[in-house]
């Protein structure tokens, strides 16, 4: 089988056995869902693109101990999850407490009326780029993270709770109420 | 992508946990794409990774630098080996005990009275030993003066001979030692040549015996008792010359009243 055609852990694998086009066809698989995640919850371009950088070449150098114990999906969102919340302690220890004490629990009516529609349309789809980011940026961060990791990721409950460290049914009230949340920012849009 | 649950119903409790819509508005609006340059930085660092290591060529100087170490440590070693061999007790003991027979030799007129004191009498019997060189000289005057006298002390001294191997043992019989040259002494009286030859060994033997006494725990008394004997053979001039010998190694012991 060529590389191309390997999934996810095939690919590694073969990276880690010193094939170097492996890691390029799964670079090129994951580094815009990556990026796009790390966007959204930054919501800072360059601290985005710093911790992109750092979380490949984690991963990069953890190819020898690389197992196919769960999908490759979940192992590169569980770094990139570890590496964010490592920059919000040493950044603002506050954030990290927003992160652990956000409840799960948060109904759409903890949330402001979504913002007026603008008319141009030229400008409707940086608009459109604008409101998801602004309703995303609204969502408490496990919240986001839940549905970013679901929607880029592509990763199942399970997959998910595996890459934060927590159960299912939490990971699962959390997508719940961001998908609520975002429904309601987002509702004239769909 | 895997399904996450599929629903119908509108109610938030049992809103699907994917929203098609929602879904479709994202990926709508999902263009960003991470910058080239820093995609071609993490390739590169990927591919410097798994790349074999170069050759790294080493200077010369350096490649010597081990041979040159352990040549010098070899070095070291034998030097400090052999400066300590030169310099070693042994070396030190056997070069003072070849000096020790010249005092000894200093003295010509007491041949078999060297300087000893108390605890040596080891050093005393090399000494002794080894002072035959200086017997002859010493031997010679003293020999001529004795050899008129009835009591040649020096002739007696090569029948001790037999005793001497036996430095360290009990005491001998004093009697039966002193006898011996007693008998032998007239039946060589007359040949002074073979006396001459025989002083100096014969010189060292008693002294060499006296020595070996002394390392004995009952020495003193065996020293004493012999000198008795001579005294009583009638060898006046050797027994006071024994007293002398014993005030010098045991100058703190009380002599007899006899013996005074």
């Amino acid at each position: 089988m060529s590389a191309p055609d390997l999934p996810d852990e095939g690919l590694m694998l073969a990276y880690q056995a010193g094939d170097v086009s492996a890691f390029e066809r799964l670079h090129q698989r994951y580094r815009s869902k990556l990026y796009r995640y790390l966007v959204h919850q930054c919501n800072d371009v360059r601290l985005a693109e710093e911790l992109y950088q750092d979380i490949w070449l984690r991963v990069v150098n953890a190819r020898a101990d690389y197992e196919p114990l769960a999908k490759f999906s979940t192992w590169l969102f569980r770094i990139a999850h570890h590496r964010l919340i490592d920059h919000y302690r040493r950044s603002a220890r506050d954030k990290v407490l927003l992160w652990e004490s956000a409840g799960d629990e948060n109904g759409i009516e903890d949330f402001p009326a979504p913002a007026a529609l603008t008319p141009p349309a030229q400008l409707e789809r940086l608009q459109l780029k604008m409101r998801i980011a602004a309703a995303l940026a609204e969502l408490p961060e496990p919240q986001r993270e839940a549905f970013l990791m679901a929607e880029e990721g592509g990763m199942s409950l399970e997959e998910i709770a595996k890459a934060t460290a927590t159960g299912r049914e939490t990971v699962k009230s959390r997508l719940r109420y961001a998908l609520s949340k975002l429904r309601h920012s987002l509702k004239d849009l769909l | 992508m895997t399904e996450l649950n599929k629903s119908s119903q509108p109610n938030d409790s049992n809103a699907p946990l994917r929203d098609a819509g929602l879904s479709r508005l994202y990926r709508s609006a999902a263009d960003e794409v991470p910058p080239a340059a820093l995609d071609a930085a993490i390739l590169q660092a990927a591919r410097d990774a798994v790349a074999p290591p170069a050759a790294r060529v080493v200077p010369w100087w350096k490649r010597l630098l081990v041979p040159a170490g352990v040549a010098a440590t070899m070095l070291f070693a034998v030097m400090l080996t052999l400066t300590m061999e030169r310099h070693s007790p042994d070396s030190v003991e056997v070069s003072s005990q070849k000096a020790e027979p010249a005092p000894a030799a200093a003295a010509p007129l007491s041949p078999a009275q060297p300087a000893v004191s108390k605890g040596r009498a080891d050093q005393a019997a090399t000494a002794r030993e080894t002072t035959p060189a200086a017997m002859p000289s010493a031997a010679a005057p003293t020999e001529k003066k004795m050899k008129a006298a009835p009591l040649v002390r020096d002739v007696d001294l090569p029948q001790a001979m037999p005793v001497a191997p036996a430095p360290a043992t009990a005491p001998v019989s004093s009697a039966d030692r002193l006898a011996e040259p007693a008998t032998k002494s007239e039946s060589r009286s007359s040949s002074d040549g073979l006396a001459a030859e025989r002083a100096p060994a014969a010189a060292a033997a008693p002294a060499h015996e006296f020595a070996a006494k002394r390392a004995t725990p009952r020495a003193e008394l065996a020293w004493l008792e012999e000198i008795r004997q001579l005294r009583q053979q009638g060898r006046l001039e050797e027994a006071a010359r024994r007293v002398a010998e014993f005030r010098r190694a045991y100058p703190d012991y009380p002599l007899p009243e006899d013996l005074k």
